[in-house]
C-alpha cells in the first residue's frame, strides 16, 4: 500500500474523494510508451467511417439502398422418390449506384453434392470410435447424391445465359451490364434429391415414418439471389453448412404441387384456400380466425392417422402461396399432418398462430405449440415492432430448430407412449419461441447471418429470454410447479462457465460464426446475456427498451451491420457504450472483481501522522496549519478506541463553529452527520470493465445498494477505492450480490470473507 | 454391446452419432440445443487444501448427458433430477467417475475419492478429493467422462496450484493432459 500524502482543505467535505492522491512512482517499473489503450476510448479504429449509406446515428443514411429480388416459382414434389423439380423466374432490381457486370446466385443444396468441399474443411482426423450409423455414413455408404441439377438458365426471351458454378455459388452473365435502377429477368430450371434430415442432418429434408410416409420440411430448395450492398459488394461467401444466410427482400409467388392428400403450408398467403381445404377444414379455419384463447384444430389427429393408413394419393394438388417483403421462402408438406390455429391480437391486427405436426408430436404439440407462437408474437412485438405478417407457423420436425419467414421447424417429441419429461417440454417451448422469434431477427431486421451470427442469434436469444419469462407468467400451467420459466440463457450467471473457460477455445463475439469454438455460447449465449445485462444493469429497462425498439424499427425490412446496432443504442439513449461493446463484443475479456481491503476511519481534531509527514517534508511549522478535520484509520498509530462512532461536530470544535455560523437551526437539525467512514478497495483481476454493484449491510440488519458506473475504472483498470460515510456501522459488504455482472469468481466478493460452507466436509458426513 | 442399441433408439442420442464430416450436423447440434447446452463440455475447478491434505475438485456436468450415460451403463432409466436420487445412485456415480478420472500427482497414480454431488439447475456438481500430502509440482489427468457417448465431449479442469492458474483439457483425441507448476 502506498503512503497517502494528503492535505485536508475543506472543513466540511468529509469525503475521501476529496483526498488529493500523490502516488509514489519509485517502486513501480517505468511504464512503456503506448497507444491509447484506455478501455473507454471510442471505437474509431474498429468502426468504419459513417457515410451517406449508413449514418453516424446508426440509422440508414440518405443514400441507403437495397437490392430487390422477386421470384415466381413452380415446384413439384415427387414424394415416392423424394425429389423436387423447380422452375423459377427471378426479377432482380439493381437499386445500387453501381453497374453490375454479373449476378451471383446461391446454390445451397450443393453443400450436399457428391463433390462438395464441406467434408474437406473438417480437420478432426480419424474419430477413435463411432456409433454404427455414423461409421457407416462415413466409411461404408456411397455419399448422398444431393446438390442442384441446374438444367437451364435462360433470359426472358428463352435464350440460354452463360453461367459458372463455384461450389455453392453460381455466377450468371447478363447480355449487358445491369445499370443502376434497371431490372433483369431470368429463368432457372432445376431439380434435386431431397435428403433425409433425420439421418443425414440438415435444416431441410424429409423424415420417413415407420408406415413409409414422409413429412417434408423444405428450405434452400431454390437458387436464391445473393445480397449486394454498400458494405460487402456481393455477399458471395460460400455456404459450408453450419453458417446461415444473407438474402435480399422481394416478393414470392409460388405454386407447389404435391399429392392431393398432403397438408401443406409455407411462407406467404395461401391464395387458393378454397381449392385445397375441404369445406369442413375451411369452416374450422374460419372459426380459428375468431378464436383467441385456445387453438382450433383444422385437420385432426384422427384424420391424419386415417390418411397415414392408406397407400397415399397419386393424384396431385397445387397450393398457391404469395408473399411480399420476405427474404426467403420455406414450406412443409405431408399426409400425416395435424394442423391447428388461433388468432392473436397484435396491435390492431389479427395474426394467425398456426401449428403443424405429425401425430408423433402429441400430446405435447396440441397443448403448447400454438400458445408458444402466440406468446412469441406478443412479447417480440412489444420489444420491437408489431408483427407485420399475417401468420406464424410452427412445424414439428424431429431434432430440428430452424427458421424461415412465417414458418419454422421445431423439435420436442414425446416417447412412443406419449410420455415426455419437463426437459422435453421446455426444450420444445423454448425452441418454438426462438425460431418464431427469428421472424424479427433476421427475417425482418435482415442482418447478414453468414458473417455476423450473433446479430440474429444473439439479439434473438435475448428477446427469447424475455418471451420465455412472459410465457411463464401468462401461461402458468406451462410451468406448473415452478415459480418462473426455467430459461437456460439470459441470466448473467449462466454465461460464467463459458467466459471463465480456456481462452484458447473462446473467440470474441465479433467473429464469423463458422470460425468459432463453442458456437452456441459464442453466438447465442454470450451476446444474449450481454444484452440482458445491458438492459437490467447498465442502461435500465426504459433506456434500453426505447433504444432496442429504435434499432428494430430503423432496420425493419433493411440490412443492418453491427455498427448500426451499436450506434443506434447510443444514439437513442445518450449513453456512451463503446466500452461495453469493446469489452463484450470485441474481446474475450471476462469480469472478475473482488474486495481487496476495507479500512475504517474516524474523525479526530488532532493532527494525524499523514499531515505531520507532509509538513515536515515541506518544512512548514505545525502552528501555521489551521484547525482541520483529520481522518484516522482504525488500527493506525493515531487511532484511539474512543474515536469510534463519534459525530464529527462533537470532536472538532471548528467544525461545530462552522456549522453554527453557516446553517440555521432547522438546517442543522436536518443534517445527518456520518460517524463511520470506510474506504473499500476493489481490485479487478478480470479485463472486462463493468459497473461495481456494492451492497452494504448495517449493524441493524438493513442493507443499501449502490451502483458505480463502469466509468469508475477509467483511470485505473486494476484497482479503485470507494468511500462510504454513514451514520450506522457497516458489518458486511458484498460486490454484485445478485450475480448480475457475470463475475467469474465470487469467492473474493465479500467482506468480511464469508465463512464458506465447506461443501467437501458437508459431503463427507 | 447391449446399450449401443439402446442408444440408437433414443432420439436425443442419435444426433450425436454422426461424425464431424457433415458440417450441417454441427450446425444442427447448435440449433437443436438452442435452449439446452450447445456444447458437450464439463468444467472442473481444482485446488489444493493443505488442512485436509487433498486436492479438492468440483466438476460440473450437464445432468441430461450424465443421465444418458449412466442409464446406458446401468441398463435402467437413471433420473438424477431429484436430490433423493443422488443418494440412491451415489455408488453408481462414484464408480463411474472412478473409472473415468485417473489422476497422477507427481508421477503417482492416486485413486480419487468421490464425496457426493448436488444439483445446480441443469448441471450436477460433483465433489471429489484426491488425497496428497503436499502441494503438487505436476499433475496429469485422464478424464474421459461422457466421451463414450459424445464424441465432442470436452472435459476442462482449471487448476489453482501454488498461486498459479492453469487449465487441463481432455478430449476424445487427447485423453491425457498434464501440467507442471
Ligand atoms: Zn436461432
Amino acid at each position: 500500500m502506498k503512503a497517502i500524502k494528503l492535505l485536508f482543505i475543506s472543513m466540511l467535505m468529509v469525503s475521501f474523494s476529496g483526498f488529493a492522491q500523490e502516488a509514489e512512482q519509485a517502486e513501480e517499473p517505468k511504464a512503456e510508451e503506448h497507444y491509447n489503450i484506455n478501455k473507454f476510448r471510442q471505437l474509431y479504429q474498429e468502426f468504419s467511417t459513417p457515410n451517406q449509406y449508413r449514418s453516424a446515428s446508426g440509422a440508414p443514411g440518405p443514400k441507403y439502398y437495397q437490392q430487390r429480388a422477386d421470384y415466381e416459382m413452380d415446384i413439384r414434389l415427387d414424394d415416392e422418390n423424394h425429389h423436387i423439380y423447380g422452375y423459377e423466374t427471378i426479377t432482380y432490381t439493381n437499386n445500387s449506384p453501381d453497374v453490375l457486370d454479373y449476378l451471383w446466385v446461391q446454390l445451397d443444396q450443393n453443400m450436399r453434392a457428391k463433390d462438395s468441399k464441406t467434408p474437406l474443411i473438417e480437420g478432426g482426423g480419424v474419430a477413435p470410435f463411432a456409433q454404427p450409423a455414423g461409421f457407416a455414413g462415413e466409411y461404408l455408404s456411397e455419399p448422398f447424391d444431393g446438390g442442384f441439377n441446374i438444367k437451364k438458365v435462360l433470359d426472358s426471351k428463352g435464350n440460354p445465359l452463360k453461367y459458372m458454378i463455384n461450389q455453392t455459388m453460381m455466377r450468371v452473365e447478363m447480355p449487358k451490364a445491369l445499370a443502376p435502377g434497371k431490372k433483369f429477368e431470368f429463368d432457372i430450371e432445376w431439380d434435386y434429391n431431397v435428403n433425409n434430415h433425420v439421418e443425414g442432418r440438415g435444416r431441410s429434408g424429409y423424415e420417413e415414418f415407420p408406415d413409409g410416409h414422409r413429412a417434408y420440411v423444405i428450405a434452400q430448395f431454390y437458387p436464391r439471389m445473393c445480397v449486394y450492398n454498400d458494405v460487402e459488394g456481393w455477399q458471395n461467401s460460400q455456404f459450408w453448412g453450419r453458417d446461415e444466410f444473407a438474402l435480399p427482400f422481394g416478393s414470392f409467388e409460388v405454386n407447389i404441387t404435391v399429392p392431393e392428400d398432403h397438408w401443406l403450408d409455407g411462407t406467404g398467403k395461401l391464395t387458393n384456400r378454397k381449392d385445397v381445404y375441404s369445406s369442413e377444414e375451411l369452416r374450422r379455419y374460419e372459426m380459428a380466425q375468431r378464436t383467441y384463447d385456445e387453438p382450433v384444430v383444422i385437420r385432426t389427429q384422427q384424420e391424419a392417422e386415417k390418411l397415414a393408413m392408406m397407400p397415399g394419393a397419386t393424384k396431385m394438388k397445387t397450393w398457391k402461396l404469395k408473399a411480399d417483403y420476405v427474404r426467403d421462402f420455406g414450406w412443409t408438406s405431408s399426409r400425416r399432418y395435424i394442423a391447428d390455429a388461433m388468432a392473436v391480437k397484435v396491435g390492431d391486427k389479427d395474426v394467425m398462430a398456426v401449428s403443424i405436426y405429425a401425430p408423433e408430436g402429441n400430446p405435447l404439440w396440441e397443448q403448447w405449440s400454438t400458445k408458444a407462437v402466440a406468446q412469441t408474437l406478443k412479447s417480440y412485438s412489444r420489444m420491437t415492432f408489431d408483427y407485420p405478417y399475417h401468420k406464424a407457423i410452427s412445424v414439428h420436425a424431429k431434432n430440428q430448430g430452424m427458421e424461415y419467414p412465417m414458418i419454422c421447424w421445431n423439435y420436442g417429441r414425446p416417447d412412443a407412449e406419449g410420455n415426455y419429461s419437463d426437459r422435453v417440454k421446455f426444450g420444445m417451448i423454448s425452441v418454438i419461441i426462438h425460431e418464431v422469434g427469428h421472424n424479427y431477427f433476421p427475417m425482418i431486421v435482415n442482418s447478414d447471418e453468414r458473417q455476423w451470427t450473433w446479430m440474429d442469434e444473439g439479439l434473438n436469444t435475448f428477446v427469447q429470454y424475455v418471451a420465455e419469462q412472459d410465457m411463464g407468467e401468462n401461461y402458468p400451467a406451462s410451468i406448473e410447479g415452478l415459480d418462473a420459466y426455467p430459461s437456460r440463457r439470459g441470466p448473467a450467471a449462466a454465461i460464467v462457465p463459458y467466459m471463465a473457460g480456456d481462452q484458447r477455445y473462446i473467440a470474441p463475439i465479433m467473429s464469423k460464426g463458422l470460425n468459432t469454438y463453442q458456437f452456441g455460447s459464442n453466438a447465442y449465449g454470450k451476446p444474449g446475456t450481454a444484452l440482458n445485462i445491458l438492459r437490467e444493469t447498465v442502461m435500465g429497462r426504459e433506456l434500453f427498451d426505447y433504444s432496442f425498439r429504435t434499432y428494430s424499427q430503423r432496420w425493419m425490412f433493411k440490412h443492418p451491420t453491427p455498427e448500426d446496432f451499436f450506434r443506434t443504442m447510443e444514439d437513442a439513449s445518450a449513453m456512451d457504450l463503446d466500452w461495453f461493446w469493446r469489452g463484450w463484443f470485441y474481446t474475450t475479456q471476462f469480469n472478475d472483481m473482488g474486495i481487496k481491503s476495507v479500512d475504517k476511519f474516524y474523525v479526530s481534531a488532532d493532527m494525524n501522522q499523514e499531515m505531520k509527514d507532509y509538513l515536515e517534508e515541506r518544512n512548514i511549522p505545525k502552528d501555521r496549519v489551521p484547525q482541520l478535520v483529520y481522518m484516522v484509520k482504525e488500527g493506525s498509530e493515531d487511532y484511539k478506541e474512543e474515536m469510534k462512532g463519534k459525530a464529527p461536530s462533537e470532536v472538532v470544535s471548528d467544525l461545530k463553529d462552522y456549522m453554527m455560523d453557516n446553517f440555521t437551526a432547522e438546517q442543522r437539525a436536518a443534517m445527518k452527520e456520518p460517524k463511520y467512514f470506510y474506504q473499500i478497495t476493489v481490485e479487478k483481476p478480470g479485463g472486462l470493465v463493468m459497473p461495481i454493484i456494492i451492497e452494504y449491510t448495517y449493524a441493524d440488519g438493513t442493507t443499501e445498494t449502490a451502483t458505480h458506473p463502469a466509468e469508475i475504472w477509467r483511470l485505473n483498470d486494476k484497482e479503485v477505492s470507494l468511500s462510504k460515510a454513514t451514520q450506522k456501522e457497516i458489518v458486511g459488504i458484498v460486490i454484485d450480490p445478485k450475480l448480475e455482472t457475470a463475475d467469474i469468481d465470487t469467492s473474493n466478493n465479500s467482506w468480511p470473507q464469508e465463512p464458506k460452507v465447506d461443501k467437501f466436509e458437508e459431503m463427507k458426513q | 454391446m447391449k446399450y449401443i442399441f439402446l442408444f440408437l433408439l433414443m432420439p436425443f442420442l442419435s444426433q450425436a452419432s454422426y461424425g464431424n464430416h457433415d458440417a450441417d450436423e454441427l450446425r444442427f447440434r447448435e440449433s437443436v440445443n438452442i435452449t439446452a447446452h450447445k456444447y458437450y463440455l464439463s468444467v472442473s475447478n481444482l485446488k489444493y487444501n493443505a488442512k485436509v491434505g487433498a486436492l479438492q475438485m468440483t466438476s460440473r456436468f450437464f445432468i441430461d448427458d450424465l443421465e444418458d450415460v449412466l442409464s446406458a451403463r446401468a441398463d435402467e432409466n437413471i433420473i438424477l433430477t431429484e436430490d433423493g436420487n443422488l443418494t440412491k445412485h451415489k455408488q453408481l456415480i462414484g464408480d463411474y467417475f472412478t473409472s473415468r478420472l485417473r489422476v497422477k500427482v507427481d508421477g503417482d497414480l492416486i485413486p480419487i475419492d468421490y464425496l457426493g454431488s448436488e444439483i445446480d439447475n441443469d448441471q450436477l456438481v460433483l465433489y471429489i478429493e484426491i488425497p496428497v500430502d503436499r502441494e503438487p509440482l505436476e499433475i496429469e489427468m485422464r478424464f474421459t467422462a461422457l466421451m463414450e457417448l459424445f464424441e465432442d465431449q470436452k472435459n476442462m479442469v482449471h487448476l489453482k496450484i501454488r498461486g498459479e492458474r492453469k487449465t487441463l483439457l481432455m478430449v476424445a483425441k487427447k485423453k491425457i493432459d498434464s501440467v507442471k507448476f
